[in-house]
């Protein structure tokens, strides 16, 4: 079967694949650079707000100005978020909800 | 009425009906027919949208069975798709109640997308509630008819609050206004509100979730996947039918969206995981349609289709991993990508679609509402569903795939004997899922033609350079924060039982049990003591007279009470076994068949 083939085959050079995903990390951070220097000043963000400001106060506003113009925001969100969650989520579990499997047996 | 138009439940229903008389040699082949003939019923209604069909004056209504415009089509045309998919992953299953249950609760949830009126709307509600359980109960473990009884329960009240509602909304507006329209600055009016409720009940909003996440993981293989399309799609149809713009929905969508994703994380089973994940892309929904602009609601509509496709997928591939090896947590699963690789692979796409991947569905659909939540000037909101956007992927993209098919082999032996791909017709209704779930993704005009808005759909581009800079950012970093912890031995999977609102009903219901109980026992001992002492004893001296009285009138009672018992006790054994529910879900299908038709003939007969 050529799909097990291939899963294999990249198991064996995990050490290739690794490397791989690190430069293709890299290379995700440095074309947002990239796009936002050649953007500045030529075009409006997409989805720039237009509507009026009440649901957003002057903090959100500011991140999301922060976030439309620093290059990498997005990565940082995407790594801070992810391990936030999982700490909130798991001591969330450990602050009691999480309970033995056979917890609504009688 | 436009005599050519035919209610696309009425084929449906109308095929169920027929199953049991089919030939075995043909079963197969018909099973795939009624739901083909069905979709083509509704593509051939893309010809002429904007009508409206199947009007029945009814006592004193107006009833619209064929309300047919943008809105209700792309609806129908995903869950007609949906219908056909998910029988073709079931098809190799011999009993034919499951098929009519399923085609049944199809049929609930096209009347509901394609009614025009309250009554309508409620009346196929029901149809969802009732034929919907029997995918639980058709599992028939202890534990899903116990699930199914629970589910049953809460769609009961459900449906109460909705009818509520619409007999408030008719007591005030009277007969003639009971047509199913935007409900506008009246949604926030009792009447409005109860509505409300009895909608985003089956949405799964917090606090009115609770039942899918016990309900969904208990079905049958393919019971689930169909669960997993309908119920909540149809309510979210019907919120932007009638509560598109409400900013309460903003909020609860939003929460329902983190909610979600924090309960995945700490679930072990991957069926629960899952329909943990409904509740948090229903979120999505809600809030779109409560921004409520034109380019929200194209993106609800956008992601309910999309979301349908990519969740019934990662239904199917947790269904075929539960069908092949019997167990779906992933404490006692690993490593069986050598034993099913085509699943695995299936049920990635499945997980990169959801993950809002470029290339794959989620991305063209989900990013609809995150921009029109930011255009909108819901900032925190858009900031939240991106978060819980990183949620999405570390949980499907990344946590389930890792521990199914990689990670540490911890499946028992039997387990790891039984793994490997399921049957062909289970592994086609994937593969063609998830080419559906890549053909949307690559080629965006398929699913943007179809939306309620042209002008917005149009004017709306996700392949930009900005868009595709920061979802790559997102989900690769997610990634890289995943095998950090991952390194760190900070997430294996553990056994354990995730306590949801469904607590209260669960213990404090078996509280209510133990109270019931104890009382009736005490007083049931203390009759039969008194019995023996007051009643028996004195009996056994006096004449024969009593004697007789003794046996005919006494020894009747008891004997009556122990047959009452003992039938009951029978019929306990026939839940058990499935018997009941399968008798049930005949009468079910049997009655809506013939409601219709009567309601058609009447209409017929009254011109």
């Amino acid at each position: 079967m050529k799909l097990l083939v291939m899963i294999e085959t990249l198991r064996r050079n995990l050490k290739t694949v690794v490397l791989g995903c690190y430069v293709v990390l890299t290379l995700v951070v440095v074309a947002d650079v990239i796009r936002i220097l050649f953007a500045h000043g030529h075009e409006v963000p997409a989805g720039e707000p237009v509507g009026a400001a009440e649901h957003a106060p002057g903090l959100w506003m500011s991140l999301y100005h922060i976030a439309e113009s620093w290059p990498g925001f997005w990565a940082g969100f995407g790594l801070l978020g992810c391990l936030v969650l999982v700490l909130v989520s798991k001591s969330y579990g450990h602050a009691g909800v999480t309970k033995p499997e056979d917890y609504y047996d009688e | 009425m436009n005599d050519l138009w035919i209610h696309p439940s009425l084929i449906l229903l109308g095929g169920a009906f027929l199953l049991p008389l089919i030939p075995k040699a043909f079963k197969r082949s018909y099973l795939l027919a009624v739901p083909l003939l069905v979709f083509a019923d509704v593509l051939q209604m893309l010809a002429s949208p904007n009508a409206v069909h199947g009007v029945v004056r009814f006592l004193n209504w107006t009833l619209t069975f064929g309300r047919v415009d943008s809105l209700s089509l792309v609806f129908a045309v995903i869950m007609s798709g949906m219908c056909f998919i998910g029988t073709l992953y079931g098809q190799h299953v011999e009993e034919d109640a499951q098929h009519i249950a399923s085609w049944a609760y199809v049929s609930g949830s096209l009347g509901a997308i394609f009614a025009g009126d309250l009554l309508t709307l409620f009346l196929f509600w029901e149809v969802m509630a009732f034929s919907s359980v029997f995918l639980i109960w058709f599992r028939r473990t202890p534990e899903s008819i116990r699930a199914g009884f629970r589910y049953l329960l809460v769609h009961v009240a459900g449906g109460l609050l909705l009818l509520t509602g619409i007999i408030l909304w008719i007591h005030q507006k009277g007969t003639n206004h009971i047509s199913f329209e935007s409900f506008g600055a009246e949604a926030y009016s009792a009447p409005g509100l109860f509505i409300l409720a009895g909608i985003i009940l089956n949405a799964a909003v917090p606090p009115l979730h609770a039942w899918l996440p016990d309900a969904y993981p208990a079905g049958t293989f393919n019971g689930s996947v169909f669960l997993s399309a309908f119920t909540t799609k149809t309510a979210v149809y019907a919120l932007c039918r009638g509560f598109a713009g409400m900013e309460l929905l903003v909020w609860l969508g939003t929460i329902m969206a983190l909610y979600g994703v924090i309960y995945a994380i700490i679930e072990n089973d991957i069926r629960r995981l899952f329909a943990y994940h409904i509740i948090s892309q229903v979120g999505y929904m809600v809030a779109g349609a409560g921004i409520g602009t034109a380019l929200a609601i194209n993106g609800v509509c956008a992601h309910a289709f999309a979301h349908i496709l990519y969740k019934g997928l990662l239904f199917m591939g947790g269904g075929a991993v539960l069908h092949m090896t019997g167990e779906t947590r992933m404490s006692e699963l690993g490593g069986l990508y050598k034993k099913m690789p085509w699943t695995f692979l299936l049920t990635l796409i499945g997980g990169l679609s959801i993950s809002a991947f470029p290339l794959f569905s989620g991305f063209v659909s989900k990013s609809m509402i995150v921009s029109a939540a930011f255009a909108e000037n819901w900032t925190p909101a858009g900031f939240l569903l991106t978060l819980a956007a990183i949620g999405t992927f570390y949980c499907n993209g990344l946590k389930v795939p890792y521990f199914v098919w990689f990670g540490k082999d911890n499946c028992r032996p039997e387990v790891r004997a039984l793994a490997k791909d399921p049957p062909w017709n289970m592994l086609a209704a994937m593969g063609l899922a998830a080419t559906l779930c890549i053909f949307l993704g690559c080629y965006t005009p398929a699913l943007y033609r179809l939306l309620p808005d042209q002008i917005s759909a149009s004017a709306y581009h996700p392949y930009s350079a900005g868009h595709i800079s920061e979802s790559l950012q997102v989900l690769l970093f997610t990634a890289l924060g995943f095998f950090l912890l991952v390194k760190l031995r900070k997430i294996q999977p553990h056994r354990g039982t995730n306590v949801d609102l469904d607590w209260f009903y669960r213990k404090v219901g078996t509280l209510f049990l133990w109270l019931a109980r104890k009382p009736v026992q005490t007083l049931d001992n203390a009759v039969g003591e008194t019995y023996l002492a007051a009643g028996l004893l004195p009996l056994m001296k006096i004449s024969r007279f009593s004697g007789i009285f003794d046996n005919r009138v006494i020894d009747a009672t008891v004997d009556g009470i122990a047959t009452t018992v003992r039938n009951l006790g029978g019929r306990l054994r026939g839940a058990q076994r499935g018997a009941v529910q399968e008798n049930l879900t005949v009468v079910f299908a049997v009655t809506a068949v013939l409601i219709f038709i009567s309601l058609f003939v009447f209409n017929g007969f009254a011109r």
